[in-house]
């Protein structure tokens, strides 16, 4: 009975709190902590086992699925974006920048980290400061939208730089998933040395088709008229029977989400039928997420970890300025790219935390709750600062433009 | 029925013992809940073109994938589904 008053507590929460997201009067960071939920994350924390206990740990073993809507969720809504025809709109050059982008991010942070991690976590074994590396450098790597898409009420001229910034952030993110699928898969959890090439296959083969297959019945059963509630509950159950999929082998439900969400998304025609259903929905379903992911969250905070903070904090700002210039000379880029154009990427927001709760569920570690902290603390820092650096950046820069 | 016939196929596949080695059965708990949603409802949807009511469909989906016939939705993911049993049990009119 006391699951159930708690689980009523989380869902009016998450209602109440629905309503009142709002975009503020200024692109301030406490108004886009607001906004994009993660006060949430604080609020699940201050409730959950690391905080009042109100929320314990037999709850939450009753909540999981929960968490795995929600991760599902995340990712279906970003693979829902991902549709061939709006991506088209756009020049070839912005999506190879998107992926030099990744790229770049990806090996300077994966390095770095790497390069530090291995004499301070001496205890650990290699192959998983290794892994935990490739995950730090794909999480600086990610992007999110939900601060662009706020900054957009307050710029005071949309230019160039404001949609391809809004551009890059909505794609790079799926670079990122593809690479943790390709670490879940061959860095697979139990077996990490093991016939790792043809088991590693296996799994990515797996966690590609199974949504795929899960995509074309989504399409086939709304093809012909349904009710909203049909569509809803089809779109709930089947986005848990794909992240269920993905936990059972152990897999990143983000990926598998995110396939479904682009498989659906570029076979249907009844996107306009959704949408209004994915907004109602979105919300309430995405606040109950942080709050459980912040319930969840094992503090493991040491010096060690507070190094790894500030150093994702500080790699995440130079890995996205440092290359600017030189992405403008290779690919022969129609835009200038002042390094200062980079401080518009320092959000990662809801698909960071997805990522890096996917990887604390998909590899049961004590080296993972390592992880989380880190993730989670630098997210929330990054969070903090990136309204900064929108308005230091494509605010900027388009004014200078229009001039 | 078709549908109904490849959701039933899928899960069939996952839980076929070849498969299990390499699988989380700890970690079943939305696989099952996901699979007897979509399954439940479309079952219940061929039965109402039968003129049978829905909730027919939901109550044989539930005897059939559960513990004592298939196992899909196994004992120990009816038990960490109770908090759900006791959400529609409030909701129930």
């Amino acid at each position: 009975m006391q699951a159930l008053y708690a689980f009523g507590l989380i869902i009016l929460v998450a209602f109440l709190g629905a309503r009142f997201i709002t975009k503020g009067t200024s692109l301030s960071p406490v108004n886009y902590f607001s906004y994009s939920g993660f006060i949430y994350i604080i609020l699940g924390f201050a409730l959950g086992r690391s905080g009042l206990g109100v929320l314990g740990p037999s709850l939450l073993t009753g909540l999981t699925p929960l968490i795995s809507l929600g991760l599902g969720w995340v990712g279906f809504l970003f693979g829902f974006q991902l549709e061939a025809k709006y991506l088209k709109r756009f020049p070839r050059k912005y999506i190879n920048l998107s992926f030099l982008q990744f790229l770049f991010v990806f090996l300077f942070g994966g390095v770095a980290f790497f390069l530090m991690l291995k004499p301070i976590y001496t205890s650990e074994p290699g192959f998983l400061l290794y892994g935990m590396a490739v995950a730090l450098g794909l999480l600086i790597s990610l992007n999110s939208p939900t601060l662009l898409s706020m900054a957009s009420n307050f710029i005071p001229e949309r230019g160039s730089y404001f949609y391809l910034s809004r551009f890059l952030v909505s794609v790079s993110g799926f670079w990122g998933i593809i690479g943790l699928a390709l670490l879940s898969s061959f860095w697979h959890f139990p077996f990490f040395e093991s016939k790792i090439i043809l088991k590693g296959g296996g799994f990515l083969f797996l966690s590609t088709i199974f949504p795929i297959l899960i995509g074309f019945l989504f399409h086939f059963l709304t093809k012909k008229r349904v009710s909203e509630e049909q569509m809803l509950v089809y779109l709930i159950g089947l986005v848990f029977f794909v992240s269920g999929a993905a936990f059972y082998f152990n897999l990143p439900p983000l990926y598998l989400s995110m396939v479904l969400g682009i498989t659906f998304s570029n076979l249907t025609k009844t996107h306009e039928k959704l949408y209004p259903l994915l907004l109602s929905t979105e919300k309430p379903l995405y606040i109950i997420f942080l709050i459980l992911i912040g319930a969840l969250w094992k503090v493991d905070f040491d010096y060690r970890a507070s190094i790894f903070i500030a150093l994702l904090v500080v790699l995440r700002v130079l890995a996205y300025m440092l290359p600017l210039p030189f992405f403008k000379v290779v690919l022969d880029f129609p835009l200038r790219l002042p390094t200062r154009f980079g401080l518009c990427f320092l959000s990662s927001g809801g698909i960071g935390v997805a990522f890096a709760v996917s990887m604390k569920l998909v590899y049961p570690l004590p080296l993972t709750d390592v992880f989380l902290t880190i993730a989670l603390f630098g997210i929330l820092v990054t969070e903090f600062i990136s309204p900064w650096g929108v308005k230091f950046s494509v605010f900027r820069l388009d004014s200078e433009e229009q001039k | 029925m078709i549908p109904l016939a490849l959701v039933f196929l899928l899960m069939l596949l996952l839980k076929w013992p070849g498969i299990l080695p390499f699988a989380n059965s700890d970690q079943s708990t939305s696989l099952a809940l996901g699979f007897i949603l979509v399954f439940a409802y479309l079952l219940g949807n061929n039965l109402k073109r039968l003129r049978l009511p829905q909730i027919t469909g939901f109550i044989i989906a539930g005897i059939v994938c559960g513990p004592f016939i298939l196992n899909f939705v196994s004992e120990s993911n009816v038990n960490d589904l109770q908090l759900l049993d006791g959400l529609a049990l409030s909701l129930i009119p």
